[in-house]
């Protein structure tokens, strides 16, 4: 996370997330929990097969990018790992995308994707939105995240 | 004389559908009962647990015995209103995933089953072709 970054606390309640470990493309591990220290976490179910999904993960990426120092992961289905090789190189967004065993995408009740989630610094669920999210309404949720 | 007749009509029945001498075309509507929320019309997949019944999803048709006769892999799907009778007033709904398939010039056969990657073969007669309807078979 860029230094002299900050966060605002969350307004209202939210069930603390599921801490996972999912594998990078590159086979190399990635924790949750280190993601979502100190800075929000947006997480995006997402799987090669589906049509959609591209559109959505690729605004989902650019809404976060404009946000400085919030992260986002995507996560594919355990079995579509060789799929998302041609999935992460076609969206090319530069942010990290894992496969997640079922029991990642059961704890986060991502029946389908897209899924979109966005996690508070501190590993609280703020909102999930099965389908994808307008780039208005993830913009807007990240606007409040933002510290003054 | 009979046999003969049957035969006829069998031919007759069978010439109602698409294909060559030794083959028909096999339309399936494939319903997911997954009862998922979402926008009607969406292109959608099979929800857990039906979330091997996917676009790119390989499928095979056999005679119903092991013999397979044609595959393909599943397009994607799109959602239907689960219960039609019901104004649900919103734009997101409980709904079903529907995948039209279409198999052409497939060897005629007494019955046939439908395998998809996980789970339990869907099986239907051959009489459930004839006319060219779609054959509906249900998951759920």
């Amino acid at each position: 996370m860029p230094a002299g970054v900050s966060f605002a606390e969350p307004a209202g309640q939210g069930v603390q997330a599921h801490d996972f470990t999912a594998e990078l493309m590159d086979g190399e591990p990635v924790q949750a929990s280190e993601l979502w220290t100190g800075r929000p976490l947006v997480l995006v179910f997402t799987a090669s097969w589906c049509e959609t999904c591209a559109g959505v993960h690729r605004t989902v990426a650019e809404v976060v990018d404009r946000h400085e120092g919030m992260a986002l992961l995507g996560l594919v289905p355990a079995d579509d790992a060789e799929g998302a090789r041609d999935y992460a190189e076609e969206l090319d967004l530069g942010d990290p995308l894992a496969t997640a065993s079922d029991k990642v995408w059961l704890d986060y009740a991502a029946r389908e994707p897209p899924v979109v989630v966005l996690v508070a610094p501190g590993g609280r669920i703020l909102r999930g939105w099965p389908g994808g999210v307008e780039a208005a309404v993830l913009e807007r949720e990240l606007d409040r995240l933002t510290a003054p | 004389m009979r046999g003969v007749a049957a035969f006829a009509l069998a031919v007759l029945a069978l010439g109602a559908c698409g294909g060559s001498a030794d083959g028909m075309d096999v339309r399936i509507t494939l319903v997911v009962e997954d009862k998922n929320i979402r926008v009607e019309d969406s292109e959608c997949a099979g929800a857990r647990p039906f979330q091997y019944v996917h676009a790119r999803a390989g499928y095979a048709l056999d005679d119903g015995a092991g013999q397979e006769l044609a595959d393909g892999e599943l397009p994607a799907g799109h959602a239907v209103n689960a219960d039609p009778t019901i104004d649900w007033g919103v734009e997101r709904i409980p709904t079903f995933c529907v995948f039209e398939l279409e198999l052409e010039d497939v060897p005629r056969r007494a019955a046939y089953a439908l395998r998809l990657e996980r789970g339990s073969p869907l099986p239907f007669d051959a009489s459930f072709v004839e006319g060219g309807k779609p054959v509906e078979l249900t998951l759920g």
